[in-house]
């Protein structure tokens, strides 16, 4: 009885949330003045022939990146004294030189031996003490409360939307991911002499999420795409004659314009589905979840340089992390960008459990064991997802093309609470890809006092680069012209450096 | 006719549904003792999560020595003495948002400070009787240990109480929203 029916093993309701919303040039009716603006604008920009990809690493909980570059030489006994049990071990730290020393010596975590080769390579560059701004604002002015702040600092979901908005004195409507895209996207096209896209060549949104709904992507015009580590989410069970069926039913005409409407988006969650999937098909290696010993034309292998992810011997593969399998999806659907006609891509990834309150270092019989750990674990994580996706876009010969970054709620405090770090402000971060100025610093480093001139009090950094800056920065490489710079970031002129020049030109 | 005839049948049936489905309602086994949930309106007491033990009849009961253990910790004196105190500072917390429209921001310092009047409208809250403010201007619990103030939107705070170990993130914290 039960075989007789096709089995919708996805929800239909999940399937439509997460596939549905992909339909490109499903304008939505709630075009705003920002829309206008942006389309308008947008008509200054050129039409693309080269393919760029931005891939935003969210690291969600609030990193301690205080422990993910630290300074070691002079600098190292202060950053000891304070972090107490917290503090890495001077010898266990992975020392980088960089090609624009400021005058201090810096190491990274012991966990991250990856991204320490990927500095030394000059794909990997570090940006210090970011975080989002209202406008330029120092010890002094922060404690008078002279200078307006982003509000309700220090809590989670206000600062992710910051993060994420790059306008932290406005209403979050939409993430700056999402308004390039809004404005990026028809550039996609071919335009004819009046301007105006011939044809909607692109298959899939500019905006792909590996970790569902988030602000970043959030546009006006256009919706993130939901994908899963496993592809593009269609109906389970129905295929051949039963979805061919499915297909009939949705292509019958009614006069209900709300049914209609409703079997349109089905179907073209279906089309998009199947086109997505079979762009990235090429691309199946023996470590997917999806793979099976009688698909055994699966050759393709990532060379990523790991060993023992491949149970044949080969080298390489991702690891089986969260962060991996996302990752590793982008690298399947860049690679599928030629059939799916994308010149540019915007991708979203997200790594939780960064809120490390306690337990951030080791516990029990290694307590002061900093390679053990929760946040040992996750940079760790970091590390191996972040070199493996480098390597196989250098596989895939777009490392000049695919730039990845580091995002986070915020930094944490500098001094320990005794098991972890609680929840601070500015925070570094990291710029992977061949289109980096790798291999050096960018940004000023704190100076490491609580009290001292950049802590609000109590080892909380106030940052000296804006989430807006640095935004700018990717958004420039990305092919937002200088002209459409502002309808992006309405706040960027407040700020010094809408340029910090950890991209190549 | 017909028509009338089959949508009296589809009402009865819907009515027979009806009353199936509500006259055995499921019991909430509270430490092995079955309550019928109350139809009165809640009070912000009875609104809040309360620990629940399986039921029995799917998974066997915690034994007398844990259900022992379990309420003579949790009934201690201080103890309930404790969670009511953050249970105010919970609705201190909600005053202050009511008020301003936002949480107070920052670290127990700064929160205490500006519960006590450093903000933005100048209002002066009154700290719960049994709350101790320390001589580093800190909101403390009964025990005598700060608590700790987790941001998690401009709408939830997570007031957590270090319980009467001292040290938060054992088991015996306390925590409030």
């Amino acid at each position: 009885m039960n075989d007789s029916f096709p089995h919708f093993t996805t929800r239909r309701r999940d399937f439509l949330r997460q596939a549905a919303c992909a339909a490109v040039g499903a304008l939505s009716a709630r075009a705003t003045i920002r829309d206008l603006s942006l389309i308008n604008t947008g008509a200054g920009q050129e039409t693309f022939t080269d393919y760029k990809a931005l891939v935003c690493i969210f690291l969600a909980g609030g990193n301690d990146s205080n422990n993910l570059i630290i300074p070691i030489g002079s600098d190292y006994a202060n950053y000891a004294a304070i972090r107490q049990n917290l503090a890495l071990q001077l010898n266990s730290v992975l020392p980088i030189t960089s090609l624009n020393p400021d005058g201090r010596q810096y190491a990274l975590h012991p966990t991250c031996p990856e991204l320490t080769t990927l500095f030394a390579e000059q794909k990997l560059a570090f940006l210090f003490n970011t975080g989002p701004l209202v406008q330029p604002i120092n010890r002094s002015q922060y404690q008078k409360g002279s200078v307006a702040k982003p509000p309700q600092l220090f809590s989670h979901s206000d600062q992710v939307t910051h993060w994420q908005t790059a306008i932290p004195d406005q209403a979050p409507l939409t993430g700056w991911g999402g308004r390039v895209a809004d404005l990026l996207h028809p550039c996609q096209y071919t335009l004819n002499q009046d301007g105006v896209p011939t044809a909607n060549a692109s298959k899939v949104a500019l905006c792909t999420s590996l970790a569902g709904a988030n602000t970043f992507e959030v546009g006006n015009s256009f919706a993130q795409f939901h994908v899963s580590t496993s592809g593009a989410v269609t109906l389970g069970g129905v295929t051949g004659n039963r979805l061919q069926a499915v297909k009939d039913i949705l292509s019958l005409q009614s006069t209900n314009l709300q049914r209609n409407a409703y079997a349109d988006v089905t179907r073209r969650a279906i089309d998009i589905g199947d086109t997505l999937n079979l762009a990235i098909a090429p691309t199946l290696d023996r470590t997917d979840s999806s793979y099976t010993t009688q698909n055994n034309n699966a050759t393709w292998y990532w060379r990523t340089g790991f060993t023992g992810i491949y149970n044949n011997g080969e080298l390489g593969g991702f690891p089986n992390t969260s962060l991996g399998r996302q990752l590793k999806m982008i690298a399947r659907l860049i690679a599928g960008r030629s059939p799916l006609s994308m010149k540019r891509q915007i991708f979203y990834a997200q790594v939780g459990g960064y809120d490390t309150h306690t337990a951030q270092v080791g516990t029990g019989a290694a307590p002061t064991d900093t390679s053990l750990g929760s946040h040992a674990n996750l940079l760790n994580e970091l590390s191996e997802a972040v070199y493996a996706f480098q390597r196989a876009m250098e596989q895939l010969q777009l490392s000049d093309k695919v730039t990845s970054f580091t995002a986070s709620d915020f930094g944490r405090t500098f001094p320990t609470n005794g098991q972890g770090s609680d929840h601070g402000w500015g925070g570094h971060h990291m710029i992977v890809g061949g289109a980096v100025r790798g291999g050096r610093t960018f940004g000023t480093f704190p100076t490491l006092a609580v009290n001292g001139p950049d802590d609000t009090s109590t080892g909380r950094w106030i940052p000296t680069v804006s989430v807006d800056e640095y935004s700018a920065t990717l958004a420039r490489w990305f092919g937002v012209s200088q002209s459409n710079m502002s309808s992006i970031f309405p706040n960027l002129n407040r700020f010094a450096n809408p340029d910090l020049g950890f991209m190549m030109p | 006719m017909n028509k009338k005839i089959a949508l009296s049948l589809t009402a009865l049936l819907l009515l027979a549904i009806y009353y199936f489905a509500t006259s055995k309602k499921p019991s909430t086994v509270i430490a092995g003792t079955s309550v019928q949930p109350s139809k009165s309106t809640p009070s912000a007491a009875s609104a809040r999560p309360q620990k629940i033990f399986p039921s029995d009849s799917n998974t066997a009961l915690p034994s007398e020595e844990t259900r022992s253990a379990f309420l003579e910790t949790t009934q201690r004196p201080a103890t309930l003495e404790a969670r009511n105190q953050v249970e105010q500072v919970a609705l201190l917390i909600r005053d202050f948002r009511n008020a301003l429209h936002q949480n107070p921001i920052g670290d127990n310092q700064e929160i205490t400070a500006s519960l006590l009047g450093k903000n933005q409208k100048q209002i002066s809250f009154v700290i719960p009787v049994g709350s101790i403010v320390n001589e580093k201007k800190e909101l403390c619990d009964n025990w005598g240990a700060p608590y700790f103030f987790h941001q998690l939107s401009a709408s939830v705070m997570e007031i957590r109480s270090a319980g009467e170990d001292k040290t938060l993130w054992t088991a015996d914290d306390i925590v409030e929203r």
